[in-house]
């Protein structure tokens, strides 16, 4: 009973057959020799061995023919690489540069119906009673006709009437916001929004002059 | 010692490495000597020197393409076989490994007497 080749002879066929395609031109008879000693090889794992070492002649002589390795060859592939640094950094340069300011936090703006109080502040700038800072314990430096008619939606109800001056309000994300806290009988809801308002966020009213 | 340019410029200029000096070299030569008038097998080669076949062939290469050695394809004794490539010295190659063989022969000889 005559058994096929096994596994690792069609193996050291299939290497040496590579081997015999790799070797350069010129040496390709010896690839061929290299190939047809395997057929009078009877040990598979022989064989298998001497494939390697063919694939292993096959890069060898691949690797030290290669015609085009000189000095100005080398000396171009290291200018066109050194070109092509400069370009990727000049790129990167241009599209990343810059930016040194770190990112600011996106602030959630409270999705309740704000007054327009910055307007309104704009107005009364050259009004006296804007600017008097509040007076410990007494009353709020607001004209009262500025308010809304709900009393509840004026921006400028927002500084506190009995407050002490100089004392800092947290906020619920405990910051400072100068002196603006809840007006009285504005409900359990956020600062800055209508009783019915459940947004947690603070107004943002940057135009208010802080009491002194 | 320091060693500057010059002078490592000078040893090497001074000791040459000598070429098909190696010791696989060495073996083949002295191999194919055994029977300098008999065509061989690279496997055959390899089975009495020991060389694996990715040390042998290049060796046959060079020593080839320094016409040291000649090549030539034999036909197979068995039929449905391939033809073979088979190798002997030129009569340079058999003077140059006849010239190491003298040189190993005195090299221990002369470590025999000391």
């Amino acid at each position: 009973m005559n058994a096929g080749p096994t596994h690792w002879r069609r193996l050291a066929v299939k290497l040496a057959q590579h081997a015999a395609r790799t070797l350069p031109g010129a040496r390709s008879p010896w690839g061929d020799a290299m190939r047809r000693e395997l057929d009078y090889i009877g040990d598979d794992a022989a064989a298998f061995r001497w494939a390697l070492g063919c694939i292993l002649t096959s890069y060898r002589a691949r690797l030290t023919h290669r015609p085009c390795f000189n000095a100005r060859t080398a000396w171009r592939q290291v200018a066109t690489m050194g070109i092509l640094m400069v370009l990727i950094g000049l790129a990167l340069q241009e599209h990343a540069g810059g930016k040194t300011e770190p990112p600011r936090p996106a602030f959630d703006e409270a999705p309740c119906d704000r007054p327009n109080a910055s307007a309104r502040i704009h107005q009364r700038r050259s009004d006296p009673g804007v600017g008097r800072p509040i007076r410990s314990g007494g009353e709020a430096s607001i004209d009262p006709a500025h308010c809304g008619a709900d009393g509840q939606s004026c921006a400028l109800g927002r500084i506190s009437p009995g407050r002490p001056q100089g004392e800092a309000i947290q906020s619920v994300r405990g910051k400072d916001y100068g002196g603006l806290h809840r007006p009285s009988g504005a409900g359990t809801g956020p600062v800055g929004c209508r009783s019915d308002d459940t947004d947690p966020l603070p107004p943002r009213i940057p135009d208010t002059p802080k009491a002194r | 010692m320091r060693l500057d340019r010059k002078s490592t410029y000078v040893d090497y200029q001074i000791m040459p490495r000598k070429p098909n000096s190696s010791r696989q070299t060495r073996a083949l030569l002295a191999a194919l000597l055994e029977r300098s008038r008999a065509w061989r097998h690279g496997y055959d080669l390899a089975k009495e020197t020991g060389l694996k076949s990715g040390t042998l062939y290049p060796l046959l290469m060079r020593l080839s393409e320094q016409g040291l050695l000649e090549s030539r394809w034999q036909e197979a004794e068995r039929p449905g076989l391939p033809p073979r490539h088979v190798y002997r010295l030129t009569a340079s190659g058999m003077a140059l490994a006849r010239e190491q063989e003298l040189a190993a022969l005195e090299a221990e000889t002369a470590g025999a007497l000391a």
